[in-house]
C-alpha cells in the first residue's frame, strides 16, 4: 500500500518514482545537510513562457529529463473521464519527428530509461540517459509537446490496453476499496473521478477530443521541464530555447470545478468483491499543499502510521491484535484531498471494531497531544525521506517537478524548517480540526 | 565517485565474516545490509515459510533490548529499518543519515547475532505471516505465480511460497524458529556492506568491535539441493472471481553463475523485458495487437544461487486467452528457430551496456551489486568488464542459449481468474 495508487502510468512505475510519492517529510537540524543540494536549483523561463529547472550535479554520469504538464483528472469532466491518462499513452504513438516505436528504440540505442506518469494533478513524462548521450530527450518532448499524432487505429489499440490496465486494478481488492471510497468522498469535484477513467467513458471518448484535450494542455506555459545530473546549465538553456522557444505559449489550465473539501457524512458502504480477509479503509479529509495545515498533516502521519512505534499500529496490531497490519496515506495535491488509513485485519475481527479503535485513537491523540520524543521522531522521519527522496537524479526531477507544477515553487528549500517549527499542540489541533468520524467515508471488504 | 568506477573495499574478518565498504558522499546518507546466506530454499520441507518467520522476528526483542526498545532507537534517528528474507537470502537493511553510523552497525549486530524470540512476539508475527498469505491469496498475480512454483520447483522447499503456507506456518514453533537462526545465521554466512557517507577505516572498526567476536558453532553448511528441469509438460489453472486472467508459461531458468547468463540478458532484452516495448513479446502483445497493459518474459531477472524461472506472463481479457498463449508460445519458438537479427542484437548491447551506469545511483542500489559481485565471485572491476562481456556475444550464441535453455516442449502453464462465471467470456 504506497500513495503510487493515485498515479497511473505507462508502465508499471519505476521503484524510485514509487519512493518518490511516498515522500512525506519534515524536519529540523539535519535538512541542513540537504541544503546544498536544494540550493543548486536554478529556475529559468523561456520567452514563451516554459519554466525551466535545472540541477547540476556533476558526481554522476547521468542526466535526467523529465517535462510535467497540468493536466489530470482535476481537469476533466463527467463523461469525459481518462482522457489525461489515455493521452499519456499516446504520447508514444508518434509525432511528426518521431514514429510510434521510435521513442523506445531510441531509449533502447542509448542504454536509457523512459516512463510516464499521470495523477489527479498533473502527467509527467522523464528519460535517464548516461550524459554522453542525453540530448534525444529534449528533442522528442519539443517535437511531442506541438506535433503528437494521432492515429484513429493506434488510438483504439491504447484504449484496449487501458481498459486492461482498468481491470487490473479493479482485480485488486485495494485497488477495487480505493476507487470506491475517491468516488463516494467527493460530491462535486473532479477528484471523484479515477485518473484511468471509468469504464464507460473510456468506451466513448473518441480520437477529436484527445486532440482537443492535447491543444489545451501541452503548451509552454502549462509546462515544467526539469533537468538534473551532469550537463552545463548554460548550454542546456541554449538548446531548451532553441527548441522550445517556438512553440506557442498557450495558457496555464485552470481546474475544472471548484475545490471542495471531501466530507463523507460518516458514510459506510462494503465494495461488493471476493475476498478473504476483511480490510477497513477510513478516508478523511486532508489540507492541500499550499494550506497551512499542511506541514502538521505530514508530521501527524508519522506519529499516526510510520513504523512500530506509531500509535495506529500499537492500537490495533500490538495491543488489541484485531489487525495485521495498517497504513496512513495521502498525496500532496492541488486541492483538499483524503487521509486514508487503511488496515488489513485478522479473521473474524469485526469492520467495526476495528473503525471505533481508529477513531478511538484518533480522538485521544487530538486530547492528548504528542510529547517531545514522539514529535521529535516524527520530524526526524520526514527530514529523513525529505534526504532520501533526493537521492538519485530521477528522484530530484520528481521532487522539484512535482511542487513545481503544484505552484510551490522553493518549497524544498525551507520544507525541513517548517516541518521543524509544528509543535506538538498544532498536530494536536489538527488532529481534531480533521480526522473526524463525522467527516469520515468508510468502505470495506468484508469475505 | 561515478558508478563505473566505484570504490570497493572487501575484508574478511578471522571470523568469516565479510565485509564491503563503498564510500558514496553525495550526500549525507548511508545504507547498512548484514545478508545472510540462508532463504527459503533452507526451509525443511514440511515448514513452509520458517525462514520468513525467522528473519521477521530479529527486531522484535534482542538479548539486551525489548522490541519497544530496538524500535526506539531505530525510528529516533527518522532512518527506516527493515528485515527480509527472501529465497537465498535473509537479514536487515537499514537505511538512516551517515552520522548514526554506530548505532546503525550495533544495531545490526544486535539483530542477526542476539535476537530473543520471545513467545508473545513469535505469535503475534506468526499470525501476521499467516494473514500476509492470506491476503496473497485474493491477488490473482501473486496466485498464479506461487502455482508456476509449485509445478516448476516440485520437490524442493521452492514449490512452497517464500512466505510459506497456511499448514507450514502453523506447524512452525518457536524451536524451529530458534533452531533455524542458530544453524544458519553464522559468521562465515554473512556478508555486512556499508555504503554511503563514511571512512572505510572508521568503519572497519566498528564492525570489528561488534562481529569479531560472533561465532557460531551449531553452523551446518546446507546441503545441496538438485533442481531437475521437468521431463514433461504440466497445466494448471484455478477460478478466481476477477475480470482477467493471469497467464503464465515457464520452466526452471538458470543460476546467475552460468555461463550462459550474458547471452541470455541480450536473450531477454530481445525478447520480452527491454525497456519500453521494443522487446518482442510486448510490441507484438500489447503494442500491435493491445491486449495487455502487462506483458514481459524473462530468465535472468529471478537467477541466484539456485535456478530463478523462465517465466511468459500476461494479464488479459478472457475473450483473448487463446490469442495471448499462442502470441507468448509463437514468440519463444520463432526465437528458439530462427534466432535474432543482427541489428537487434546490437540494440540490445547497446541498451545493456549505455544502462548500467544508473543501475547503482543510490546507496541500497550499490548494495545490491556488492553483494552479487561478492555471492558470485564476480570481481570489483565487474561493472568495468562488463560492456566488454556483452560486446563479445554474438547472435550465434544467443540463438545457442535460446535453444538450450528454453523449452517449448516441456512447460508448465497456469492460469488464474475467471475460468467460469460472469466475466468469463468478457
Amino acid at each position: 500500500m504506497t500513495s503510487t495508487h493515485f498515479t497511473a502510468g505507462r508502465e508499471k512505475p519505476h521503484s524510485a518514482i514509487i519512493a518518490g510519492t511516498q515522500l512525506k517529510t519534515n524536519a529540523p537540524r539535519s535538512l541542513n545537510s540537504n541544503k546544498p543540494v536544494i540550493e543548486r536549483v536554478r529556475s529559468h523561463h523561456t520567452s514563451n513562457g516554459l519554466t525551466v529547472l535545472t540541477l547540476e550535479d556533476h558526481t554522476v554520469p547521468v542526466v535526467t529529463s523529465m517535462i510535467w504538464y497540468r493536466v489530470g483528472s482535476r481537469y476533466e469532466l463527467p463523461g469525459a473521464t481518462g482522457l489525461s491518462h489515455l493521452l499519456e499513452h499516446m504520447m508514444f504513438k508518434g509525432s511528426a519527428g518521431f514514429a510510434k516505436g521510435e521513442i523506445d528504440s531510441i531509449t533502447t540505442r542509448h542504454g536509457g530509461a523512459n516512463n510516464a506518469f499521470t495523477s489527479n494533478d498533473y502527467t509527467a513524462y522523464y528519460f535517464s540517459f548516461a550524459s554522453d548521450r542525453w540530448w534525444p530527450a529534449l528533442e522528442i518532448e519539443a517535437d511531442r509537446m506541438q506535433n503528437a499524432v494521432f492515429d484513429p487505429r493506434e488510438f483504439e489499440l491504447e484504449r484496449r490496453v487501458v481498459i486492461e490496465e482498468l481491470k487490473t486494478e479493479r482485480d485488486d481488492p485495494w485497488g477495487a476499496l480505493r476507487r470506491a471510497v475517491e468516488h463516494r468522498a467527493f460530491s462535486s469535484h473532479p477528484y471523484r473521478f479515477p485518473v484511468l477513467g471509468r469504464y464507460r467513458d473510456l468506451m466513448r471518448l473518441t480520437p477529436g477530443q484527445l486532440l482537443d484535450h492535447y491543444r489545451r494542455y501541452y503548451c509552454p506555459a502549462n509546462a515544467t521541464l526539469v533537468v538534473a545530473g551532469d550537463f552545463s546549465t548554460p548550454q542546456v538553456l541554449d538548446r531548451i530555447q532553441q527548441l522550445f522557444g517556438a512553440i506557442a505559449s498557450g495558457r496555464r489550465a485552470t481546474a475544472a470545478a471548484a475545490a471542495e473539501v471531501p466530507r463523507g457524512r460518516q458514510l459506510r458502504f462494503r465494495v461488493p468483491r471476493a475476498t478473504r480477509l476483511p480490510r477497513i479503509l477510513v478516508a478523511l479529509p486532508s489540507p492541500p499543499v499550499g494550506h497551512d495545515d499542511h506541514y502538521a498533516l505530514h508530521v501527524a502521519d508519522k506519529i499516526l502510521a510510520e513504523g512500530k512505534l506509531s500509535r495506529l499500529y500499537r492500537r490495533l496490531v500490538e495491543k488489541a491484535a484485531v489487525a495485521a497490519n495498517v497504513a496512513g496515506d495521502f498525496a500532496d495535491t492541488f486541492d483538499p484531498y483524503l487521509y486514508a488509513v487503511s488496515a488489513e485485519l485478522l479473521p473474524g475481527v469485526s469492520l467495526r471494531k476495528a473503525e471505533d479503535l481508529i477513531f478511538d485513537e484518533l480522538h485521544r491523540m487530538a486530547r492528548r497531544p504528542p510529547g517531545k520524543a514522539e514529535m521529535r521522531r516524527a520530524q526526524n522521519q520526514c527530514v529523513f525521506a525529505f534526504l532520501s527522496g533526493f537521492e538519485t537524479t530521477l528522484d530530484q526531477a520528481f521532487q522539484l517537478g512535482l511542487m513545481e507544477t503544484l505552484d510551490r515553487p522553493g518549497y524544498w528549500v525551507d520544507y525541513a524548517d517548517r516541518i521543524g517549527a509544528v509543535t506538538s499542540g498544532e498536530v494536536a489541533s489538527f488532529i481534531d480540526r480533521y480526522m473526524l468520524p463525522e467527516h469520515a467515508t468508510i468502505g470495506v471488504l468484508r469475505p | 565517485m561515478t558508478p563505473l568506477d566505484f570504490h570497493l573495499e572487501r575484508h574478511e574478518l578471522s571470523n568469516g565474516l565479510r565485509v564491503l565498504i563503498s564510500e558514496n558522499r553525495r550526500l549525507p546518507l548511508l545504507s547498512l545490509t548484514a545478508c545472510v546466506v540462508a532463504g527459503a530454499v533452507q526451509n525443511p520441507m514440511d515448514r513452509p515459510g520458517l525462514a520468513a518467520l525467522t528473519a521477521r522476528l530479529l527486531d522484535e526483542g534482542s538479548a539486551h533490548f525489548s522490541a519497544d526498545e530496538l524500535a526506539r532507537k531505530v525510528e529516533n534517528t527518522g532512518g527506516a529499518l527493515s528485515t527480509f528474507s527472501q529465497r537465498e537470502l535473509s537479514g536487515v537493511s537499514f537505511n538512516l543519515a551517515s552520522r548514526h553510523l554506530r548505532l546503525g552497525l550495533g544495531m545490526l549486530a544486535e539483530l542477526v547475532r542476539w535476537p530473543a524470540f520471545p513467545r508473545k512476539q513469535f505469535l503475534k508475527e506468526r499470525e501476521r505471516l499467516l494473514n500476509q498469505v492470506r491476503a496473497a491469496q485474493d491477488d490473482p498475480q501473486q496466485v498464479a505465480s506461487h502455482l508456476l512454483s509449485r509445478s516448476v520447483y516440485r520437490g524442493t522447499p521452492l514449490q512452497h511460497p517464500n512466505d510459506g503456507t497456511i499448514p507450514g506456518l502453523r506447524r512452525a514453533s518457536l524451536e524451529d524458529v530458534q533452531l533455524f537462526h542458530s544453524t544458519r545465521y553464522a559468521p562465515q554466512n554473512t556478508i555486512v556492506t556499508v555504503v554511503g557517507d563514511v571512512r572505510s577505516r572508521q568503519v572497519l572498526k566498528l564492525i570489528e568491535d561488534r562481529f569479531g567476536d560472533w561465532r557460531c558453532p551449531r553452523f551446518e553448511p546446507p546441503p545441496p539441493l538438485r533442481f531437475n528441469r521437468q521431463d514433461s509438460p504440466d497445466s494448471r489453472q484455478l477460478h478466481m472471481d476477477k475480470e482477467q486472467l493471469h497467464i503464465l508459461i515457464g520452466h526452471l531458468g538458470v543460476t546467475r553463475d552460468d555461463p550462459d547468463f550474458h547471452a541470455l540478458q541480450l536473450m531477454d532484452v530481445i525478447l520480452g523485458s527491454g525497456p519500453g516495448f521494443t522487446s518482442r513479446v510486448p510490441r507484438r502483445l500489447r503494442e500491435d495487437q493491445g491486449l495487455a497493459y502487462s506483458t514481459y518474459c524473462d530468465i535472468t531477472g529471478s537467477s541466484g544461487i539456485c535456478p530463478g524461472r523462465f517465466v511468459a506472463y500476461i494479464s488479459t481479457s478472457p475473450k483473448n486467452r487463446d490469442t495471448a498463449v499462442q502470441g507468448l508460445l509463437h514468440e519463444i519458438r520463432k526465437l528458439r528457430e530462427d534466432g535474432v537479427a543482427e541489428a537487434e542484437l546490437a540494440l540490445a548491447q547497446d541498451f545493456l551496456t549505455g544502462g548500467f551506469v544508473f543501475d547503482f545511483q543510490s546507496n541500497a542500489d550499490l548494495a545490491r551489486l556488492l553483494v552479487l559481485i561478492e555471492l558470485f565471485q564476480l570481481g570489483a572491476d565487474y561493472p568495468k568488464r562488463y560492456p566488454e562481456i556483452i560486446r563479445g556475444i554474438g547472435s550465434e550464441d544467443v540463438a545457442r542459449v535460446a535453444q538450450r535453455h528454453l523449452d517449448t516442449v516441456n512447460y508448465s502453464q497456469v492460469i488464474v481468474g475467471p475460468i467460469r462465471g460472469r466475466h468469463a467470456k468478457n
